[in-house]
């Protein structure tokens, strides 16, 4: 497995997160983000697993062949047609960063909320990091954007499923709570369609996105790509 | 029943991977292997022969995730699943010596806080494997990462089975679990618990593993376990690359180092058994002593007493009346901020006593424990006069704490003593005893022998007893302070034990106490004094802790100490910057976010303004612009908090003046704030907690994952008109539901406010919320209409 490192997370991203949009952070604030990265990179460790499987269109969903999973709901079986193969992925920051954040959370609010922002696209950046690798592992594949389980009607009720596919509590160290939510808290689960013809789901857009009319982007007139 | 009597004295080897055989066979990815158990014995017994035709002395029922989460939609029982599996195994060992482990692996959810899981419900998962495999020979805890959860199924097999335990957890190559546990603290709690043999599993191949058994040698003397994968996973092919000679070849350098206990994982098959046992037919094993430090620690960091080390002694209710408010409000955030203050301070080690009449002490502690080691690695030194409670939060406690304390009476040593032993704590032995506090030094010193005695005949080792000669008052007894020094240097030099003092008591009574107990601080660790109790935020007693520890050399070259009186100069300068100017006034330290201006401000303007009339014609009108510039779009979110948290500020020394001045209250009315059952994400709750603490308003926080009846009951408690519960997942709405139909049950005369980002106005109103805020500023619209 290639290692991956985070050097620097993207200040701009950050203060979209935090709900600035024409302006940036005072100078103040931007201390606050600049002092945080430091210690959130030092705090982060990295880790992910992905595996690839070939896929199989069929009514309910998308079987994921040679396993038990099948991505349900009529979402996943647009994202991925056409194509052949898939990639299942999981990424996790660890649970030092909840412990830092929990930390925070005492006695400072806006720490708290600058650290939130900073995981936030942290482990963003650290999936684009995994599709680059994957990228360079099949280069003869055009892949989709990466749709996360719970978007559109792919139920967050697979996220077990999904995880012990890719065996992530063994692997690296990511289960999902009894109310479907992945612990440690800054985790990503996603799947990315893979195929040898170029196709149309290769960026992510506010049209195919299931967030579209709860958005706390589009509600401050920005999207978050 | 031990290994020794099970295996005799010489190597032992465990069986290799299970679930690569059962993938050859057929298993899918994502199937239940424990099923086939029931559906495919033939499979089992047919992969367990293997492993005792190859040589294993012991083999692991196919058992690992056989736990009621993992298997809730099997359509088993535990029973069925546990019975079946050790069944099989019994066929496959039959007419051999070989020994049947029940395999237990990690349940499958994190524990809390991380994760949802309590230790509570995490012993009871373990307690019904357990007792569902009482036909096995030895249980074998694999693959564990979080202490905590390993110290659950530990205690669950202890209580439950007579069997001798294995346990193994999973090491990176940082030498670190997953969840950031060490090897000294694997070793150091599980070696205290009385297990009986510890070690490595799975993630690595032997070569990668060795730094991690090194550092596993160094701090146990019970067999040690190697059970790596063979070699690394190829990311594509997911083919290990370690074959089975070469996998042998590794595992003797291990065994010529003191490992006792070697078997295979991921991608080892009875091959690298066979290669194991023929390694292993050519050596023969040794068993080397060695001198464990004394230690305590928490999941991921270890204090060794080979030098002083400041217990922080601040989180105590005793004399302070904030501190029983925060105990009887139920405000946690008091106490982790007492713990933090500390930590930054200097301390190594915190103590932490929560003991007041009117409450429950032991559900107190129990919370008290799991939050403050939710916030920080710092161990602790568990505190109470109360065995129970003792025992309660040495169960919930992640490492290896101290015990204060047990004492020379012999009901204490027949209480305190059994629980250090069965918990493997360190323990603070005080030198009084049936008589009272002797005043001789020699006769403190043999109370002191009478404890280390009786604990060492109960097989606690003596590095684990520290002793403390107890600081008499100058004041009173002023001849009493030599008489308790020379103890400590007795103590330190004839017994040979490590020293605790709690040392604040001995300026009682006098003027000028802080120089009385530094000056008395130098003189104890001159003495020998390990363990000063101390309050650290008082500058000058960590100063002379470090100066102690520069001038006599253990602290090379300077380095802490420097470091430690940069920073401070570092921050005085700041703090010389943050002077408020002479025509501030609060409202513009609210409005720029000046959190040490504002509180200074707020300082003096109380001098010749009622507290009330700055709360409610300066600090809320403030707070008001804010939230009207937050509302228009022209303020962001960290600006409004920058606010909010000037206005804390300003709050902080308000309360603290009323507290000092008077009886009264600035509480504007009590709201109950909750993150719903099953939801963890709570950020939005906490600013929503900052901004109404703000407006004067007495919130009671009951955290995130709360039972739908907790919030009932502190309703109920609090008297509160008001109720805020926030959710963040579709997942948990249900959650929120609940809660409010239980509050309407129970017809409480509340209102109910709901939000998080995932709900709408009408479904709020659908699941029968009175309110509906959209963000922190409208919450406190909402309690301004409910509550004035």
């Amino acid at each position: 497995m290639k290692e991956i490192t985070v050097n620097n997370i993207d200040k701009y991203e950050v203060a979209r997160y935090l709900g600035y949009k024409d302006t940036l952070p005072d100078v103040e604030m931007t201390k606050i983000i600049l002092e945080c990265e430091q210690t959130m990179l030092k705090t982060i460790k990295p880790k992910y697993i992905y595996r690839i499987f070939d896929i199989e269109q069929i009514d309910e969903g998308v079987k994921i062949v040679g396993t038990q999973l099948v991505l349900t709901g009529e979402a996943i079986k647009k994202h991925l047609k056409g194509c052949t193969k898939a990639a299942l992925m999981c990424t996790t920051l660890s649970s030092d960063v909840d412990m830092l954040i929990r930390s925070v959370e005492v006695n400072n609010m806006i720490k708290t909320l600058v650290y939130d922002a900073l995981a936030n696209v942290t482990i963003e950046q650290v999936c684009d990091e995994v599709e680059k690798i994957i990228e360079e592992d099949l280069p003869e594949y055009y892949h989709t954007w990466r749709f996360g389980i719970g978007y559109g009607d792919l139920p967050l009720s697979l996220q077990d499923k999904f995880l012990s596919v890719l065996n992530a509590q063994k692997t690296i160290g990511v289960c999902s709570t009894e109310s479907c939510i992945l612990t440690p808290k800054k985790s990503v689960t996603c799947i990315l369609g893979l195929s040898k013809e170029k196709m149309e789901n290769i960026k992510k857009s506010c049209d195919n996105c299931n967030m579209k009319e709860k958005c706390q982007f589009r509600k401050n007139g920005t999207t978050c790509n | 029943m031990n290994i020794n009597e099970l295996f005799g004295d010489g190597f032992i080897i465990l069986d290799g991977g299970m679930g690569t055989m059962l993938q050859a066979k057929g298993l899918e990815m994502g199937g239940v292997p424990e099923v086939l158990n029931i559906t495919k014995p033939d499979w089992l017994i047919d992969v367990h022969r293997s492993y005792v035709e190859a040589g294993s002395n012991v083999i692991y029922t196919n058992t690992f995730g056989a736990n009621r989460y993992k298997m809730k939609n099997t359509g088993y029982s535990i029973e069925e699943l546990v019975g079946s599996a050790v069944k099989n195994a019994k066929i496959a060992v039959k007419g051999t010596d070989t020994k049947i482990a029940l395999d237990i692996g990690p349940i499958g959810q994190l524990l809390e806080p991380t994760g949802t899981l309590s230790f509570e419900e995490a012993y009871d998962i373990y307690k019904e494997i357990i007792e569902a495999g009482k036909d096995a020979d030895l249980i074998v805890f694999e693959t564990m990462t979080d202490l905590l959860e390993i110290k659950a199924g530990v205690l669950a097999a202890k209580e439950n089975s007579s069997f001798p335990i294995l346990c193994t957890m999973t090491f990176e190559q940082n030498m670190r679990t997953f969840t950031g546990c060490g090897v000294s603290n694997m070793a150091l709690t599980l070696d205290g618990l009385s297990v009986d043999a510890i070690g490595v599993n799975c993630s690595l191949g032997p070569a990668e593993l060795m730094p991690v058994v090194k550092e596993i040698l160094k701090w146990t003397n019970l067999p040690v376990i190697v059970k790596p994968n063979a070699g690394l996973p190829d990311p594509v092919t997911g083919e290990y690359n370690v074959y089975p000679e070469e996998f042998a070849d590794l595992m003797a350098d291990m065994a010529d180092i003191g490992v006792r206990i070697f078997g295979g994982c991921c991608g080892t098959t009875p091959e690298y058994i066979k290669a194991l046992k023929n390694m292993l037919n050519n050596k023969k094993f040794e068993h080397k002593n060695i001198v464990i430090p004394s230690a305590t620690c928490s999941a991921s960091e270890t204090v060794i007493i080979n030098q002083p080390r400041i217990i922080g002694e601040r989180i105590n209710p005793t004399g302070k009346k904030k501190f029983k408010e925060a105990l009887i409000n139920h405000d946690m955030d008091y106490i982790l901020n007492q713990a933090i203050e500390q930590i930054h301070a200097g301390a190594d080690i915190l103590d932490v006593n929560v003991g007041l009449p009117d409450i429950d002490e032991k559900q107190m502690m129990i919370e008290a424990v799991k939050a403050i080691q939710g916030i920080t690695d710092t161990p602790l030194q568990l505190d109470s006069t109360i065995p129970e409670v003792l025992e309660a939060a040495m169960r919930v406690y992640c490492g290896k704490p101290i015990i204060n304390s047990v004492n020379g009476e012999e009901k204490s040593l027949k209480t305190i003593l059994p629980l250090v032993k069965k918990y493997g704590a360190c323990v603070v032995g005080l030198t009084l005893d049936e008589n009272g506090i002797p005043p001789k030094a020699e006769d403190r010193v043999a109370i002191a022998r009478k404890i280390l005695d009786r604990a060492v005949s109960m097989g606690i080792p003596k590095e684990n007893v520290f002793i403390d000669c107890l600081t008499l008052t100058a004041s009173a007894e002023q001849a009493g302070v030599l008489e308790t020094l020379n103890a400590v240097k007795t103590v330190k030099e004839e017994l040979g034990l490590h020293t605790v003092l709690g040392v604040s008591n001995i300026s009682f009574g006098l003027p000028n106490r802080e120089r009385v107990n530094h000056t008395f601080l130098a003189l104890a660790l001159e003495n020998g004094l390990d363990l000063p109790i101390m309050n650290p935020n008082s500058a000058s007693m960590s100063g002379t802790v470090r100066a102690f520890k520069l001038l006599k050399s253990i602290d090379k070259n300077s380095v802490e100490y420097i470091k430690a009186y940069n920073e401070e100069k570092n921050g005085k300068v700041q703090k010389a910057d943050n002077a408020p100017t002479d025509n501030m006034t609060l409202e513009y330290a609210i409005e720029n976010g000046l959190k040490n201006q504002g509180a200074q401000i707020t300082e003096k303007m109380l001098a010749d303004m009622e507290a009330m009339t700055i709360v409610n014609e300066h600090l809320i009108p403030a707070l008001d612009k804010a939230g009207s510039g937050f509302e228009a779009g022209t303020l962001f979110l960290p600006q409004l908090i920058l606010s909010a948290e000037v206005a804390q500020a300003a709050f902080a020394v308000i309360k603290d003046y009323i507290s000092k001045h008077s009886e009264g209250t600035v509480s504007k009315g009590t709201i109950v704030i909750a993150t719903v059952k099953g939801d963890i994400h709570d950020i939005g709750k906490n600013i929503v907690k900052v901004l109404l603490e703000n407006y004067g308003y007495n919130v009671i926080d009951l955290g995130k994952d709360v039972d739908y009846q907790a919030v009932v009951d502190a309703v109920k408690k609090y008297d509160a008109k008001l109720v805020g519960l926030s959710a963040l997942m579709t997942t948990t709405l249900v959650s929120m539901e609940n809660t409010i139909k239980l509050i309407h049950e129970n017809n409480l005369d509340c209102k109910i406010m709901v939000g998080g980002a995932v709900l709408t106005p009408s479904y709020a109103k659908q699941i029968k919320a009175d309110y509906y805020a959209k963000d922190a500023k409208e919450s406190v619209d909402i309690a301004k209409e409910v509550l004035g």
